[in-house]
């Protein structure tokens, strides 16, 4: 829908083509490029996953109303008023119940339904203090719904989640990072896919604030990296607009859409030394989010490989096999993510007995890197239909042959979190999602 | 009264107020009177009038964009067979065959853009595009 639009502000018209699920998704994407309204032309679901024939006949229906809304179609809307400025936010009064506070939120669309901390312009204020960024400052504009968040919301919906002043710091940088256009926030916000930030945290904000990255890291009773995630879907939900049905069109969603999920490296337990974030350029003393929107991961549970290489077997099946059905074959990390590279990087978030194991016979990231880039292979027919395109020169093959998902060791990354057990966690990236993007905290 | 029925009695009296004394005495919640901030924010939208109509297909550019997802490009193939027959005078580009790299789900304001340029280049005069899904 988006280039759509920009080709209406190059002065050509369009006709867009969408299913009756998604209309109400289009046409709010619309409005929130600029354009008050464009031309529909309206089908029943779906398009996708349905016979040639199918297709055909869902054309020839559509195919009046198309030459109608090319020709005949004018907008209704006017252009609409200036907007009011972002800073300062409004100012409401309520009086009932802390029940009836929470359930009024709710109705207008300013929680995701969990009880928030009420943000009296007090907490807000207090808030502030925990950075020196001024409150009218606007940080992010949030799609879809392009909500401008300053740093007074970036205060406010912190209080709501529980986050304390001294957090200011660092729910900024997560800002920076899920705006970036790598992130794609508008894609994974939007999509009919279950996916949600993934955010790992290294350096010393990890110690000062008490972010976990032991047991139970990403479960619950974890009150600092819980409130961080609930900010972060906070912020999605109430000033970018996601909601379900008709901005979020998650088929069913993961309950990593509620609270996002925020974890630290376990540094100490990193037998390979090297952090995620000094791997990647940073220096020990910065304290550093990387983060992307990640489809549901899945977990490697093995606790009989006693080489690592039996361990990081298991592990490849996990991986080849992760976010089946959208995955593609010979993907790279340095080519632009299109459908047949898509899903082009993979985050091991290793337990610690993991990745001891691993290191006994793999003592450098690399080692387990390439290991694994041989190993996540899938047969032909595990890709969807168009998905793996095979090398001209490849030679014959049928339906069982296997084809590796990676071709760069930098596609996989390996980060050391958790506590004692042996369990880890692999989780992948959404479609569009270019690389995981990193940015250093402000001191 | 005897003194053992008295305490007796006593006895009773007192768990009687002890079982139903809390009973009557739950807190209830207070209502009290809030000022809040509004966590929403502003929107911020450039507002755009949409590009002026057509009022026929006679001897037009019509563009046929795809953005990848399933099945579109077939869709959008009969679209063109159609088009042929109801305006023969028209020009049909797909453009999902003349340039493969508009094929996705452009991602980021960039890409978008860059269609978007692709498509003028062309001198469409009207774009019919697919949507999900």
């Amino acid at each position: 829908m988006v280039d759509q639009s920009e080709v209406e502000k190059r002065g050509i018209p369009t006709v867009t083509l969408a299913s009756n699920q998604f209309l109400s998704l289009a046409k709010s994407t619309v409005k929130s490029t600029g354009i008050p309204e464009m031309a529909f032309v309206e089908f029943e679901h779906p398009m996708g996953m349905i016979p040639a024939g199918e297709v055909r006949a869902k054309a020839n229906k559509a195919f009046p109303e198309i030459i109608r809304m090319a020709t005949k179609w004018q907008p209704t809307t006017a252009v609409a008023a200036a907007a009011k400025p972002p800073y300062p936010a409004e100012r409401i009064r309520f009086k009932g119940t802390y029940a009836s506070l929470n359930k009024m939120f709710y109705e207008k669309g300013w929680s995701l339904g969990l009880p928030i901390i009420p943000p009296t312009p007090e907490a807000v204020k207090a808030m502030l203090k925990g950075t020196k960024h001024k409150p009218g400052e606007v940080v992010w504009v949030v799609p879809p719904r392009q909500g401008q968040l300053t740093v007074e919301l970036v205060a406010t919906i912190g209080v709501m989640a529980g986050c304390k002043p001294e957090h200011m710091p660092l729910l900024l940088t997560i800002v920076k990072v899920l705006k970036e256009p790598d992130f794609d926030w508008r894609g994974n916000s939007t999509t009919t896919a279950p996916t949600a930030p993934l955010l790992v945290i290294n350096g010393p904000v990890v110690k000062e604030l008490g972010i976990s990255a032991s047991t139970g890291a990403l479960g619950g009773q974890m009150p600092v990296n819980i409130s961080l995630g609930y900010f972060v879907n906070l912020v999605g939900d109430i000033v970018g607009g996601s909601v379900p049905p008709d901005s979020d069109k998650s088929t069913l969603g993961s309950r990593e859409d509620l609270v996002a999920m925020v974890v630290a490296e376990n540094e100490s337990r990193n037998p390979w030394k090297q952090s995620y974030a000094v791997e990647h350029g940073f220096k020990a003393t910065d304290s550093v989010v990387t983060g992307f929107g990640a489809y549901m991961g899945t977990n490697n549970t093995d606790h009989n490989s006693v080489k690592g290489k039996d361990l990081l077997n298991t592990f490849a099946v996990g991986l080849a096999g992760a976010s089946c059905g959208i995955t593609s074959c010979y993907t790279r990390l340095d080519q632009p993510s299109t459908w047949q590279n898509g899903v082009k990087f993979a985050f091991l978030l290793v337990g610690p007995e993991h990745a001891d194991t691993m290191y006994r016979d793999f003592p450098t990231k690399l080692d387990v890197q390439n290991y694994l880039v041989k190993k996540a292979v899938l047969p032909y027919s595990g890709y969807s239909p168009g998905q793996c395109i095979v090398p001209k020169d490849f030679g014959p093959y049928d339906e069982n042959t296997m084809f590796p998902r990676f071709t760069q060791p930098e596609q996989i990354k390996i980060v050391v979190t958790g506590g004692s057990g042996k369990q880890s966690q692999i989780w992948i990236p959404f479609l569009t999602d270019n690389r995981p993007v990193s940015a250093v905290m402000e001191k | 009264m005897k003194t053992r029925t008295k305490f007796s009695v006593m006895w009773l009296l007192a768990l009687g107020v002890f079982i139903l004394t809390p009973l009557g005495a739950y807190a209830k919640e207070a209502i009290q009177s809030w000022e809040l901030v509004n966590p929403a924010g502003v929107v911020e939208v450039k507002y755009f009038k949409p590009a002026p109509r057509l009022t026929s297909l006679d001897g037009k550019t019509i563009v046929l964009r795809w953005n990848e997802k399933h099945n579109g490009d077939l869709f959008l193939n009969r679209i063109a067979e159609l088009l042929q027959k109801e305006v023969p005078t028209a020009k049909v580009i797909k453009l999902y065959e003349v340039d493969k790299s508009t094929i996705k789900i452009s991602g980021s304001a960039k890409e978008s853009n860059r269609i978007a340029d692709v498509i003028k280049d062309l001198k469409a005069d009207i774009v019919i595009a697919t949507q999900a899904d």
